[in-house]
């Protein structure tokens, strides 16, 4: 049994949406908090014991995803060096980044970094990852449309940035007014608040960029392949109702589903 | 269990395409408007389906002109039907399943 199983078993106990509830709560509480030194003396004894075990289980739900995403980031980026990217080119892939308008910017790798468990996109350099393992699995219609997804992400590349920059920023101007406001307040309270309100709005974003990206690859390549890829994983996945950085498989097929009735891509 | 190892297998555990694979067994050739209603798929998915599955040599397709029910004239459909393959290919799905 993996040392790690009891710590799994518990951030797998907390759905989706339990987390996100959590991470609402500690929003919502962040503000109460900032009126603590005018609260009467029980609410505020009251008050930090109950925020310190909301914030503990915050963290504690969301842990899963913390650690998936610092494996992933460590294991592609730094534990991943010895894995020499292959350069995947054809002429679909280019007549596609041609018609996207991406030519000059995107490149596509195959890795068989094991890391490396679905396509992303490196937003600093344009290029597109796709496992090995789903060249050789996938039909070639298929893997064009998750290519069509990723270069969807880099035909939106700045305006994306633009959008996560300024809701950080927002969420940050919001808590800095409730701090004048309020004038005298612990510190930790705007800092958390101000985290936990910027993850659920970078999150928000983050599913728009991807139902976005979706959009931009299927409007390019036609939705067939990308339906049947999340209809595949869909299947595979024992629950599907999205993460902090996508959203669940099922709403995506249901948006892409009405371009089918649309007429085809020239 | 050799589908299984060269990743023809993985192709077919597509639920929509298992769902094709599985009615064109039990039915026989059928075309893919038919296919379509059948399952409940759109027909542009199974288009796509098909097409993939023909790619890897497990259906086999070709138009027909058909006198379909209350129509006048000849109606151009395509019509499919699953191969020898493709019999081996559910069995060892099935096989690795259990």
């Amino acid at each position: 049994m993996s040392k790690f199983s009891l710590f799994k078993d518990i951030a797998d106990f907390f759905s989706f949406k339990t987390r996100r509830l959590l991470t609402w709560a500690v929003v919502v509480a962040s503000v109460a908090g900032m009126l603590y030194w005018h609260m009467p003396a029980m609410a505020r004894s009251l008050f930090f014991p109950a925020y310190f075990w909301l914030i503990t289980t915050a963290i504690l739900s969301s842990s899963r995803f913390f650690f998936d995403f610092a494996r992933t980031i460590f294991g592609a980026f730094i534990f991943g060096r010895r894995y020499r990217p292959v350069p995947f080119s054809n002429p679909e892939v280019e007549a596609l980044a041609g018609k996207m308008g991406v030519q000059r910017r995107a490149k596509v790798f195959t890795t068989d970094n094991p890391h490396v468990q679905s396509a992303f996109t490196n937003a600093f350099n344009s290029r597109v990852y796709i496992p090995t393992s789903w060249v050789r699995s996938f039909p070639p219609t298929e893997i064009i449309g998750v290519i069509a997804h990723e270069f969807g992400h880099i035909k939106r590349g700045w305006r994306s940035v633009l959008e996560f920059g300024i809701a950080i920023t927002a969420s940050y101007v919001f808590f800095v007014l409730l701090l004048e406001l309020v004038y005298v307040v612990p510190t930790i309270i705007f800092d958390v608040g101000y985290i936990a309100m910027a993850f659920l709005i970078a999150s928000f974003i983050s599913w728009r960029t991807e139902y976005r990206a979706d959009m931009e690859g299927a409007r390019a390549t036609g939705p067939e392949g990308l339906i049947s890829m999340f209809e595949y994983w869909k299947n595979r996945f024992p629950r599907d109702e999205g993460s902090e950085t996508h959203p669940p498989l099922s709403g995506r097929i249901r948006r892409l589903e009405p371009l089918l009735d649309e007429s085809m891509p020239a | 269990m050799k589908f299984v190892l060269n990743g023809t297998a993985e192709i077919v555990m597509q639920p929509a395409r298992f769902k094709i694979l599985k009615l064109l067994k039990e039915r026989g050739p059928t075309f893919l408007e038919q296919i379509a209603k059948q399952t409940g798929v759109h027909p542009r998915m199974v288009s796509h389906h098909i097409d993939v599955l023909e790619g890897e040599k497990l259906v086999e397709s070709k138009y027909e002109l058909v006198k379909l029910d209350g129509s006048k004239r000849d109606v151009a459909v395509r019509t499919c039907w699953v191969t020898p393959k493709a019999e081996e290919v559910m069995k060892d799905v099935r096989e690795s399943v259990r």
